[in-house]
């Protein structure tokens, strides 16, 4: 790269992966390499401390250190696979500037590296520009310790029982002349991990995350039709998320409604605007899409605007208290403590116990997804709210190779208050659309948006055909405020959902329960349809 | 890394090992709960047979994943599970009461039973399944009890592994009897003819050719009805002949053989005139080419040939003539390698059999181009005789091809002479497998599919009477 | 095993073997070794082994907002026992997990199905390009230099009171191979890339520049920020356009990305057209019982030629694919004419008795012409000008028709000059149309694409379709 002269010549510190290439080590808690503890030993708090004196001893204000041991099993028909990994990284604040640093090795002397090295790295951005980055106040957590609460451990299933059960699953679906199964699989995964700040905090956490494909394909009266349940997206849950729910009604269910829709009629799209009532899964899909992204404040601030984007709430200070994000039926709220949530935790990746805090209330936007540093952004608004400065708790990564950013926590939708489901919103629809299952694609505001999915015809409350190849055209604000009524409590359903941010990209899981709702207006178009 | 060494070398490096790192009560490294599980505990008939499957499975692919290279066991066809396959159904079983669960699971139970060897309860529930229907509900009433035929001797599952063995013929026979008294046209004529089929085939597979003999009356005559309504289609039709030829073919066996004592074209008019009485065709319509001379094979190469100037198959020799490729993906059952084991078998029986193999090339070899037809010949000499000891002679066929044009350069393959001759104007297509029979003078006797459990053992019994018992002539 | 892996990498490689953040060859090796002496109970063992090491800055509202220094591993053990595969993967080296790893392994296979005869089958040897893929400029750049570039990245935009967000960053990776019956292998990378977006301060304008190369000191960062700078300057406050057909001038970057609709998806891949399916179906053919591809047929505009040479020193690669196969010299399009399509090694065999198939890097060169942007607006009477699209995604294989948004920059042209920003649009167009409709060709110049470099011109196509106004910035 051509820069001017300016490079600061100051060494980076290349060192080997492992102390000694002779004799690897397993970890190396005190002077020998030594099989891998429980999370909760307590040896592993003096290799979290030795990473944050490191770090504080190059001049960080602020540090924290992670360590993950993530396990993870696969199972597809007949077959098991086995991942493990063990990583540490430690983040550290100098002068307002981030450094951050990671590897695959625990012990003493790597984490003192890792301080060092993130330190080194924060230092070097400051370079005479002042940033400020005021971290939110938050509680200590002098010695915590929390396993998230399964019912069934994955890994203490045997692995023929999981295959097994899989497999009699297919044999179920089969059953019924014209099944075939096509996906059938399921993903375990525990991570432990190990966590110190210099508030002072410190505390282990084991969570859980389980998740399956369970999907279809139907031949009946000649014509061909594929499916898959939607209830097994990945969740806070051990193997119970197979166990804990009536899984053979479910799919005695999907085959029975795709082969309902095989014997609609399939119409071309009539280009157009439509009442419409969206299922669960759609309301779901479309609150993670739009404000479930435009609400993250870094984003809201510019942080993703090289990477993802930015966000159509493009004036938080601005906004927040007054800003009609949609129609007054409306509210969203935020918590990674539900139990079961693919973000459920009970600290997040700076120490933070998050709390249960509305995004949207009765269609006011109230609030922003916040790490300790994005909600000091915020403070002059809170301080007016009369609340509390606080995070909520929204700092994730997936393991501790990576730096945590601000993700989603688990996002509620409030039901609607007369118990309606899905089928109980299209009645009284004289002509209309329903929409099912419909995946959202947002622009990099998550302003505009595209949705394709199920679209039936509906003519007195009842599906009267497909439309064949439809998909929706919206803008967020609008659609949101076009929201006319929603389904009751007992039509809320969740679904967990993979999101990406950042550079480099990292995942993240987290989970969407919203209801059923019925929409005002809703565009129609052909998406093959050229200008 | 192959590790026929390694693996020696592994249980030391496991022991010093042990040695070195001490308990490793704290290491969590990839702990397993159980290699095994308890299927006590499962809850769903479903969940018991996906555990029977696994288990006959794995059973079965590490006791029998060579076994194409060992001597046919027939036995095999009539043998109980394995012990640990019962003991899975019996376990995971135990929870269902043949008394008191729903009749309708009887699809799913009645597997499971016949694997923990409690037929009695699978007669129960069936029979609590068949008390359920409505007394005019006639064709639910068929559709239960063809189903439950084809449980008895095959799967009604779906899922082959889950095959009771062994067949459960006599209580099959009677409920294909019961069907039978139902009018044919309650019955879905698929599922009439799998579970027709299904048991003949079983049958035979068992060695009971009198059952065969006795269903395949019956069978016929279903045939026969449904041919005279002309209620199936004609597919099936064609189905159900083959079907019924094969039967009689079975059936008739000892009478074929005997003739075969006394000549060739005795036998022959046999098979054709049972293929006139199955398929309501003239005799002559019968598809496989016997009774015809055998074309001599042709090869551009030649392997294991003696006498290069003796045509094959060499007159006052019994021969096979068998067609051979390397890539069989298209046969099902594990593609060549139980031909080859077959072929290997019946060559150490009759030293005597004349064997050609005949083949040809297609430009590669495995993970090889071969640059010259030659080297591809000698490299399937080397993969035939060398690796698989296959008996006899190799005629390889440069095969005739061409290019399609421009960059796509795909190659397609013409039909080599031995394949255009032993087609007989395409009555019948040559694939890898095929294998002719050939007498003394020069005519074909039967034609096959190499199959080990089935053809092999037939295919047998006709070469023993070609080699033994006929001196001659005719 | 006693073999060392082939040294398959870069004229420089040897000299650097490994460094001391990735893995080297011969620590590879002996962690393949250690693996196989675990192994119980017979059968066969293959093993891979990767490592790499990112030094990363990411910035944002005209300051750094991480800086980041990772490394990793994985190794992943194959064994088969009987023809029953059990596959573990883990990141840690020492003896125990790595003997963890071969037990779990083993204890998968005996519960899994067998598939007796599927056996890895020795091969010919392979010969790999030599590749341009490592950069010592790029494995050294400290994290001060870095932070110094990052700085001289921001600077302007934050004189000219505009706000930028940015990602610089460098990254070494090892991979290896050690398979069953055959050679292993191993080859060491350097990857730089660096992109940047400058946004007004109040939403109403925003522009981006990125470039990538396995070596830093051929990426131009005060090029890239002014590049940046000034396409957000000029988008400021654009106005809403009618959706309909445009004549389009694109730059490089949009036409990668339609264009890598064809190279880096299925469309080319051979097996696919041969079973009819996607976008280069001729169609069947009935006397030969097969399908046909639009091999040998003109599917775009003779101008246009797609190849790849992994020798190439602008276009390196990992000189093979994760089977080992090697990358080869390979016209994709040879001046409009579909000529060559991607296969791997089995099926070419079978199909066309090549011994090689052809496996795609992704990575491509697409030729151009000599028409400056500058002249393509001169010669432009109504048109649009697009920076780059975003969010593309694949709506019909069969056309390979796609929709996604304009990003960062899109300019109305009238009569020969640009007129005034415009509102971002969604398209609904295929690539092979536009390459259809090619009125004018520019110099072909590397793009952003971190993963396959390209080389991919500017050019000017007729009757692009735009579907919707897209308000966001």
């Amino acid at each position: 790269m051509k820069v001017g002269a300016t490079a600061a010549a100051v060494a980076v510190l290349p060192r080997p992966l492992a102390p000694s290439r002779s004799n690897p080590l397993l970890v190396q808690l005190g002077r020998h390499p030594e099989p891998v503890p429980p999370i909760d030993d307590p040896r592993l708090r003096d290799l979290v401390a030795r990473g944050l004196e490191s770090a504080r001893g190059e001049g960080a204000a602020y540090a924290d250190v992670r360590l993950t041991h993530t396990r993870r099993r696969f199972f597809d028909t007949g077959t098991v696979r086995d991942a493990e990994d063990m990583v540490a990284g430690a983040r550290a604040l100098v002068d307002g500037y981030w450094g951050f640093a990671s590897g695959p090795v625990w012990s003493p002397d790597e984490m003192a590296r890792l301080g060092r090295e993130a330190s080194a790295q924060a230092k070097t951005n400051a370079l005479g520009k002042r940033r400020v980055a005021e971290l939110a106040p938050v509680p200590p957590v002098p010695d915590g310790h929390w396993a998230m609460p399964v019912e069934i451990d994955p890994f203490e299933v045997p692995p023929t029982e999981i295959l097994d059960h899989l497999m009699g699953l297919l044999l179920f679906a089969e059953r019924t002349p014209g099944v075939s199964v096509v996906g059938d699989n399921c993903t375990v995964q525990v991570q432990e991990k190990a966590f110190g700040s210099t508030v002072p905090s410190y505390y282990t956490q084991r969570t859980y995350r389980t998740s399956g494909e369970f999907a279809i394909r139907v031949v009946h009266d000649e014509r061909q039709g594929t499916g898959a349940v939607d209830c097994l997206t990945p969740a806070g849950l051990g193997w119970e998320l197979y166990r804990g729910q009536p899984l053979r009604e479910r799919i005695a269910r999907l085959i029975a409604d795709v082969k309902a829709d095989l014997e609609l009629p399939v119409k071309p799209v009539d280009v157009g605007r439509y009442d419409a009532v969206f299922d669960a899964r759609t309301v779901a899909n479309l609150l993670a899409e739009t404000l479930g992204r435009a609400t993250e404040l870094d984003r809201a601030l510019g942080y993703e605007a090289n990477a993802g984007g930015t966000s159509y709430l493009n004036d938080p200070f601005g906004m927040l208290g007054g800003h009609q994000a949609g129609a007054p039926l409306l509210s969203v709220f935020g918590n990674r403590s539900e139990p079961g949530g693919a973000a459920t935790v009970r600290w997040d990746d700076e120490g933070v116990a998050p709390d249960d805090f509305p995004l949207v209330q009765d269609g006011v936007l109230v609030d922003f997804q916040t790490t300790r540093e994005s909600a000091g952004w915020l403070k002059d608004y809170y301080a007016k709210r009369g609340v509390p400065l606080r995070s909520h708790g929204c700092a994730s990564a997936p393991s501790a190779v990576e730096a945590p950013l601000q993700r989603a926590p688990n996002l509620t939708m409030t039901p609607g208050r007369d118990a309606v489901d899905f089928d109980g919103l299209l009645t009284g629809m004289a002509r209309g659309i329903a929409v099912a299952g419909a995946t959202i694609a947002m622009d990099f505001q998550r302003l505009n948006g595209m949705g394709m999915g199920r679209v039936y015809e509906i003519r007195n409350g009842k599906r009267v055909a497909i439309i064949g190849g439809a998909g929706l055209l919206f803008r967020a604000p609008e659609l949101w405020k076009a929201m006319l009524a929603l389904g009751g409590k007992a039509s809320l359903r969740r679904y967990g959902m993979m999101s990406r941010k950042g550079e480099p990209a990292q995942e993240h899981t987290s989970s969407v329960t919203a209801p059923p709702a019925a929409f005002r207006q809703i565009t129609v178009v052909d998406p093959l349809r050229k200008a | 890394m192959r590790s026929d060494a390694s693996t020696r070398f592994g249980a030391l490096g496991l022991l010093a090992l042990a040695l070195a790192t001490a308990p490793a009560a704290a290491q969590t490294s990839f702990a397993w709960p159980s290699d095994t599980g308890d299927v006590g505990r499962y809850t769903t008939p479903e969940d018991c047979l996906a555990a029977v499957e696994r288990v006959q499975r794995q059973i079965v692919s590490w006791d029998t994943v060579w076994t194409d290279t060992l001597p046919l066991t027939p036995s095999r066809a009539v043998a109980p599970p394995p012990a640990a396959v019962t003991e899975t159904a019996r376990r995971c079983g135990a929870r269902f009461d043949a008394a008191t669960v729903p009749p309708t699971e009887f699809t799913v139970l009645q597997p499971l039973y016949l694997f923990a060897e409690r037929d009695a309860d699978a007669a129960t529930l069936l029979r609590r399944r068949l008390a359920g229907i409505a007394p005019g509900a006639l064709r639910e009433r068929a559709a239960v009890l063809d189903s439950a035929v084809s449980g008895y001797v095959f799967t009604s599952t779906g899922h082959p592994e889950l095959r009771p063995h062994p067949a459960r013929l006599a209580v099959a026979e009677s409920l294909l009897a019961e069907a039978g008294e139902l009018p044919d046209t309650v019955h879905a004529i698929q599922a009439r003819f799998e579970a027709e089929f299904q048991f003949i085939n079983s049958a035979a597979r068992a060695g009971d050719t009198a059952r065969v003999r006795r269903e395949v009356e019956h069978y016929l005559a279903v045939v026969a009805r449904d041919s005279a309504t002309d209620r199936g289609d004609a597919t099936y039709r064609m189905f159900a002949a083959r079907v019924a030829y094969d039967a009689l073919i079975m059936v008739q066996e000892r009478e074929l053989l005997d003739s075969l004592r006394r000549g060739t074209a005795g036998f022959v008019a046999l098979k054709r005139a049972a293929w006139a009485k199955v398929s309501g065709q003239r005799p002559d319509a019968l598809s496989i080419p016997i009774g015809h001379p055998a074309p001599p094979v042709e090869g551009t190469f030649w392997f294991g040939r003696k006498d290069a100037s003796a045509p094959r198959p060499t007159r006052g020799n019994v021969a096979l003539v068998v067609f051979l490729d390397y890539d069989c993906r298209f046969l099902s059952n594990g593609g060549c390698w139980p031909i080859y084991a077959s072929l290997h078998r019946l060559a150490q029986r009759f030293p005597a059999l004349e064997v050609t193999a005949a083949a040809r090339t297609h430009g590669y070899f495995s993970e090889m181009a071969p640059p010259t037809p030659e080297q591809e010949a000698t490299v399937l000499r080397d993969w035939w005789q060398g690796f698989h000891h296959l008996p006899g002679a190799l005629a390889v066929t440069a095969t005739d091809f061409w290019r399609l044009g421009g960059p796509d350069r795909r190659r397609i393959d013409r039909p080599t002479a031995n394949e255009t001759h032993y087609s007989f104007g395409r009555s019948w297509e040559v694939r890898a497998g095929m294998a002719f029979l050939v007498d003394r003078n020069g005519i074909i006797v039967d034609a096959v599919e190499l199959r080990p459990e089935q053809t092999e053992l037939a295919l047998g019994r006709e070469i023993e009477v070609l080699l033994n018992e006929r001196g001659d002539g005719g | 095993m006693s073999t060392t892996p082939r040294d398959v990498s870069s004229h420089r490689w040897s000299a650097r073997d490994g460094g001391d953040r990735i893995l080297s060859r011969a620590e590879c090796a002996a962690i393949a070794d250690r693996i196989a002496r675990f192994a119980r109970g017979g059968g066969d063992t293959e093993v891979r082994v990767q490592s790499w090491w990112g030094g990363e800055l990411r910035w944002a509202r005209n300051r750094v907002s991480l800086a980041s220094d990772r490394r990793d591993i994985v190794v992943q053990v194959v064994r088969t026992i009987r023809g029953a595969k059990g596959i573990a993967q883990t990141n840690q080296i020492d003896d125990a997990s790595l003997e963890a790893a071969v037990r779990v392994a083993e204890r998968e296979a005996r519960i899994t199905p067998t598939t007796p005869r599927d056996f890895e089958m020795p091969r010919p040897a392979f010969d790999y390009a030599k590749t341009m893929i490592w950069s010592d400029a790029t494995y050294d750049r400290t994290a001060p230099e870095r932070g110094a570039a990052a700085r001289a990245l921001i600077d302007p935009a934050e004189a000219a009171g505009m706000l930028s967000a940015g990602y610089l960053g460098v990254r070494a990776e090892a991979t290896s191979h050690f398979p069953v019956a055959n050679p292993p292998t191993y080859a060491a990378s350097t990857r730089a890339e660096c992109s940047m977006t400058v946004r007004d301060a109040r939403g109403a304008g925003s522009g981006w520049a990125g470039a990538s190369s396995y070596d830093i000191a051929a990426i131009d960062a005060p090029a890239l920020a002014a590049r940046a700078l000034e396409k957000c300057l000029a988008s400021r406050n654009p106005v809403a356009l009618e959706p309909g057909r445009y004549t389009v001038i694109l730059e490089p970057q949009a036409v990668h990305d339609l264009v890598s609709l064809i190279t880096q998806r299925t469309a080319l891949f051979r097996p696919f057209a041969e079973q009819g399916l996607g976008s280069f179906v001729a169609g069947y053919d009935d006397a030969l019982k097969t399908w046909r591809s639009k091999l040998g047929s003109s599917v775009v505009d003779e101008r246009i030629t797609i190849s790849h040479d992994p020798a190439d020193p602008l276009l390196g690669v990992v000189p093979f694919d994760e089977n080992d196969e090697p990358y080869r010299p390979v016209t994709w399009i040879d001046h409009g004419v579909l000529e060559t399509m991607y296969d791997h090694r089995p099926y070419a065999l079978q199909t066309r008795n090549d011994p090689l198939g052809h496996p795609n890097s992704g990575s491509y060169r697409m030729s151009g012409g000599e028409t400056s942007v500058d002249e393509m607006i001169a010669s432009t009477k109504r048109g649009l000008i697009v920076t780059r699209f975003s969010d593309v995604m694949l709506l019909d294989e069969s056309s390979l028709l796609a929709t996604g948004l304009t990003r960062d920059g899109l300019w109305l042209v009238e009569n020969g000059h640009i007129t005034k920003a415009v509102k971002n649009l969604r398209f609904t167009e295929s690539p092979l149309f536009v390459l259809n409709g090619i009125e004018q060709l520019g110099a072909p110049v590397p793009v952003f694409s971190p993963e396959a470099p390209a080389i991919v011109p500017p050019l000017k196509a007729r009757d692009f379709s735009f579907t919707s106004v897209i308000d966001a910035i």
